[in-house]
């Protein structure tokens, strides 16, 4: 099965989203309806970026799915069961409000060590107190160490098979790496949820000054600096700044370099096997990240099927 | 939780664009207080302070972070140009409460006084407090009554948690009103008073649904009204409404103009600006009327982007314009950015030609070139900086030139004459190669002027931290570079020096000399070791290799140190090992250091002449136990020079190596074995044999630790083995009291005896 994660703060398909969604005959999506962030000075947790729906999500399950930051659960001051209450009425003034229906919750949220214990305890909150089917992200290091991080206990997890690698100015691919990948894929069959694998069709540029990382440019590739005079491409993944000008909002400073990163069909098929291979179960479903129309125009239209099919 | 509405943030920024680089931010971890210490160079010596959140920062704005100052900006202006109008009608405190506290119950009576002439009790209330019957009292308190009305949708307050209240805001509708207020500012006289009801007629209408209203409003009035900072505030709502409508050009243009005239409003115009396309600012540039305006265009701009062309280009137009002042400041502390600061095994030599390298040589050039011109407002702001990067550029002579002009002509306030002084001082020690009798003689004063004055002195704003521990690593390359290990020992610690004994036998003979030289005893003031400490190591290091009598006699030389007393009675021993269990135990006696090691030194000799061997075999084997780590006396090993720590981990490698062996209380403890006369003794020391045994195991199994690989501790779920004193306590001993007393104490014991 297909799905899709919207990750926009304004809900309004474009039409060549909703023909992918069509043509994927595609039932469920999962959108983010906000994240919670902490106020370190008032020392409370608070929604952030909520959603807003300029047209309503009918003929689709939605499934509500709330980025959580980590910093929240690193905060000895935090009450729990506040945070979980007010989470889960906080989606259903969003429900309400935009006439949604909705029977599962997903938790997104890259906990650590330290914020172990206080996520598994909010999971337990949220659960009695939302009476839905409850998932959760899981990031690869969670699969293999889930003695040391513990399993939260919801209903299913989503493997994130992306984010990778730490954003830097090497040569490294932040978004998917295989090398870094395959550490990880003979433990999946140890895994005691049931999992749904959620992989990555969007592209960035990792903004690089004086060998620093200062910016990520979101939603580009190198067709967005072809036969533009102020780059060059300097050779398949890097773009260098000839002279410096301002484009879609960004500064570019002459000597700046841009190292794109983007998701191919290969990488997709090839991840699709690996996880094949390495899987105890077929995934309940695969949910690309992200639904969006320029991330979707760099793939033919029936790639995601055939991604699904390797299952 | 509250939150304050604030509708011109969602016109003047693109909130995606923060978001991705505030992520960046955070991901690099850094803080300005940790910049400091990277930094000579001050901005706040020479540039004026409305500038300051502009200054160089990891932070979103320097020094404030965010700015917050939303609703309460213009409160002291405000306040003092009502007191201007008002004369001495309302008194400052009765005034503050009008302007910025919860006033509107009063603010509505009073003009229901005014209105109908009735008294009612806010009448009575201020009656005898403020003048009620001066007309200039009644024209305030009734355009109060009007700003109020705005003030609703300008600064909501509404609940994070509540989702209707984020996505649909209140907004003024009534057009109508707006025009009221057009009205009055047509119809009052008084130039005070019309200048507010300008500013307020424009102020609604950006708030409202009809902000077209304001705007033609604003152009059709503003060649008759002051370029006061209500004009400026009335601007920069011009601006936010461009943007909104996506012309990014005027909007930028008209910031740019704020940011250039009005002080107060120079962060809320930085943050706002922000060009889409670089035809954005070329039309923008086109729509500067004169070259003060495209020096403030060039002003803001070189803020976000890159701050030695804007200097450049402003400098073309307008050398006297004061935004050079706080880009200069922005280029300067960016080239110190560039330097690595660390001098890792590299000589003097290599880390100035790796300075000399990582800084733009196109930034000197042009900084130097306006410096020497003379032509700008500060500029012996410009000598400073042009000496500073001289230095950084090698050439010390130049700097000096640099900084000669600085001093004649600038300000000679505290923060100047330190900032210069340290600058000078940096250009100084760099001159050093090769450090002698005579070249010492230069730096003495500034040394002592930076390690022991200045940190009393709290000169705000200097950054001097970074030349304090830049001076001491160089002084530190310079002695070893010249076989001075001593010496380069002082000014940077090294942690393995005294792991070597001919270095410590030096420093030994160093610090007990009479006649060190000057430079020697700045050495010394900064380094944190003494000759105590060192003794009070090696009575450790001798005790740990059991040499009892040398450990007293270096233990005798740590003057208070020997005195300290343990926590916990070192001689006893315990089934379980809790140390803060045994420190709470009533001590009839407490042992000092030099106390304990007078007794090890006792029992060794009964042991020598055949005395009760056993008790003092035992009493042995815990005292050696309890040194270690597992002990009740971590306090012994714990020293200047060993570290301290919680964990095994928190010590170096042979420090680690050396608490955590319990090899000598497991030989004292066969000792005692060896002499048991009953079976109880054997059980007891059948335990404590264990006890090490048990020790040994986690010593190997956690060998490999580091925070870098926490990941990869081996979960084995093997919390303890069968050891050989497990085994014979279990095979032959069940019968005795004290192997009853383990069972009842000691968990793995018990699970091993109940194991089939």
């Amino acid at each position: 099965m297909i799905a899709f994660y919207y990750w926009k703060t304004i809900f309004k398909l474009a039409p060549s989203e909703k023909k992918i969604l069509d043509d994927n005959q595609v039932k469920k999506l999962y959108i983010r309806y906000f994240d919670i962030n902490w106020n370190a000075k008032q020392k409370q947790a608070f929604p952030q970026s909520p959603i807003r729906f300029a047209e309503n999500p009918t003929n689709f399950t939605i499934v509500p799915v709330v980025y959580i930051k980590n910093k929240v659960f690193l905060n000895k001051d935090l009450n729990i069961l506040d945070l979980a209450q007010k989470t889960n009425n906080f989606i259903e003034q969003i429900n309400t409000k935009n006439q949604i229906d909705c029977q599962e919750i997903q938790i997104d949220c890259d906990w650590t060590l330290s914020s172990r214990d206080n996520y598994l305890k909010f999971i337990d909150c949220f659960k009695k107190i939302s009476k839905k089917k409850l998932s959760a992200t899981i990031r690869l290091h969670q699969i293999k160490y889930f003695q040391k991080t513990k399993i939260p206990n919801v209903d299913k997890g989503v493997l994130m098979y992306y984010n990778m690698g730490k954003i830097a100015s090497d040569s490294l691919h932040s978004i998917y790496d295989r090398t870094i990948a395959k550490r990880y894929l003979t433990s999946l069959k140890k895994y005691p949820l049931p999992l749904s694998i959620a992989l990555p069709i969007y592209s960035w540029a990792v903004h690089i000054r004086d060998a620093k990382v200062i910016g990520l440019i979101n939603k580009t590739n190198s067709l967005n600096f072809e036969n533009n005079p102020n780059f060059k491409l300097a050779n398949k993944n890097w773009i260098k700044v000839t002279k410096s000008n301002y484009k879609s909002g960004t500064y570019y400073k002459k000597g700046d370099l841009l190292k794109l990163e983007r998701i191919s069909k290969n990488d997709l098929l090839e991840m699709a096997n690996d996880l094949e291979d390495n899987l105890a179960k077929t995934p309940i479903e695969i949910i690309f990240y992200d639904l969006d129309e320029f991330n979707i125009k760099n793939y033919e239209k029936d790639l995601f099927e055939k991604v699904t099919a390797r299952f | 939780m509250k939150k304050t509405f604030l509708r011109k943030l969602l016109l003047g920024f693109s909130t995606i664009l923060l978001f991705v680089y505030g992520v960046i931010f955070a991901c690099g971890g850094g803080e300005d207080w940790g910049w400091f210490f990277d930094s000579n160079f001050a901005p706040e010596t020479f540039v004026d302070k409305s500038y300051s959140p502009l200054f160089l920062s990891q932070e979103v704005f320097y020094g404030i972070g965010f700015d917050t100052e939303h609703t309460t900006r213009f409160n002291d202006e405000n306040s003092a140009d009502w007191t201007t109008f008002l004369g001495d009608n309302i008194p400052a405190k009765d005034l503050t409460f009008f302007l910025t506290d919860s006033s509107s119950a009063d603010v509505k009576g009073l003009t229901a006084f005014f209105k109908y002439k009735k008294t009612n009790k806010f009448s009575v209330k201020w009656k005898n407090k403020i003048k009620l019957n001066d007309s200039k009292t009644k024209d305030f308190i009734l355009f109060l009554k009007d700003v109020q009305e705005v003030e609703h949708f300008s600064t909501q307050k509404y609940d994070s948690w509540n989702y209707d209240a984020i996505v649909k805001p209140a907004v003024l509708t009534n057009l109508n009103w707006i025009k009221s207020m057009e009205k009055k500012y047509a119809a009052t006289n008084d130039p005070f008073l019309k200048n507010r009801y300008w500013f307020l007629v424009i102020k609604t209408s950006f708030y409202s649904t009809t902000p077209e209203f304001g705007t033609a409003f604003f152009y059709n009035t503003q060649k008759d009204t002051p370029k006061n900072t209500l004009y400026y505030r009335a601007l920069a709502y011009q601006a936010g409404i461009e943007y909104q409508q996506k012309h990014f050009a005027k909007s930028n243009y008209l910031y740019s103009q704020v940011f250039d005239k009005c002080p107060s409003l120079r962060v809320v115009s930085a943050y706002s600006f922000h060009p889409q396309e670089e035809k954005d600012w070329k039309e923008s540039l086109n729509m500067a009327k004169s070259d003060e305006e495209k020096a403030a265009l060039w002003a803001i701009q070189g803020y976000y982007t890159d701050e030695e062309q804007a200097i450049a280009e402003i400098y073309k137009i307008q050398p006297k314009s004061e935004h050079l002042d706080y880009l200069l400041t922005r280029l300067i502390n960016n080239q110190e950015n560039k330097i690595d600061h660390s001098f890792k095994q590299n000589s003097v030599l290599e880390y100035k030609k790796r300075t000399k390298d990582s800084i733009s040589k196109s930034s000197i050039n042009l900084v130097l070139k306006i410096a020497q011109s003379n032509q700008t407002a500060k500029p012996y702001l410009w000598n400073v900086a042009a000496g500073y990067l001289e230095t950084l550029n090698g050439n010390i002579k130049q700097a000096e030139v640099n900084f000669d002009n600085a001093e004649s002509k600038m300000p000679q306030t505290s923060l100047a004459i330190s900032q210069v002084r340290l600058l000078r001082f940096v250009n100084n020690l760099s001159k050093i190669d090769q450090i002698d009798s005579n070249n010492e003689k230069t730096i003495l004063k500034d040394l002592t002027w930076l390690y022991d004055e200045l940190p009393k002195l709290n000169i705000e704003n200097l950054r001097y931290e970074n030349a304090t521990t830049w001076s001491k690593n160089y002084l530190s390359a310079l002695y070893k570079s010249q076989k001075n290990e001593v010496l380069a020992e002082l000014f940077v610690r090294d942690n393995s020096f005294y792991d070597n004994e001919k270095k410590l036998e030096a420093m030994k003979t160093f610090l007990a000399k009479n006649n060190k030289t000057a430079i020697e005893k700045i050495g010394v003031s900064v380094y944190n070791v003494n000759l105590v400490d060192i003794n009070n190591y090696q009575a450790v290091a001798a005790t740990f290799a059991n040499k009892i009598p040398e450990a007293i006699a270096f233990m005798q030389k740590t003057e208070d140190l020997q005195n300290v007393k343990f926590y916990g009675n070192p001689f006893n021993g315990y089934i379980k090992d809790c140390h803060d269990c045994e420190h709470a135990v009533i001590q009839k006696k407490k042992y000092s250091k030099i106390d304990f090691l007078n007794t090890l030194k006792i029992m060794q000799d009964n042991i020598s002449n055949g005395e009760e061997v056993y008790s003092n075999s035992l009493l042995l084997g815990n005292a050696f136990y309890n040194i270690t780590h597992f002990g009740n006396a971590r306090i012994f090993h714990e020293t200047n020079i060993n570290g301290y720590g919680y964990s095994p981990y928190d010590f170096r490698d042979p420090i680690r190596a050396m608490v955590t062996d319990c090899s000598l209380a497991k030989m004292y403890y066969k000792m005692a074995l060896e002499a048991t006369t009953n079976r109880e003794q054997k059980a007891k020391c059948y335990y404590m044999i264990a006890k090490c045994e048990r020790n040994e195991y986690y010593n190997v199994k956690y060998k490999l630790i580091t925070n870098a690989n926490c990941w990869k501790i081996t979960d084995d779920k093997i919390n303890f083995l069968a050891w050989d004193g497990f085994k014979k306590l279990k095979a032959n001993y069940s019968d005795t009291k004290y192997y009853q007393e383990v069972v009842n104490e000691c968990g793995y014991f018990k699970t091993y005896i109940s194991q089939k």
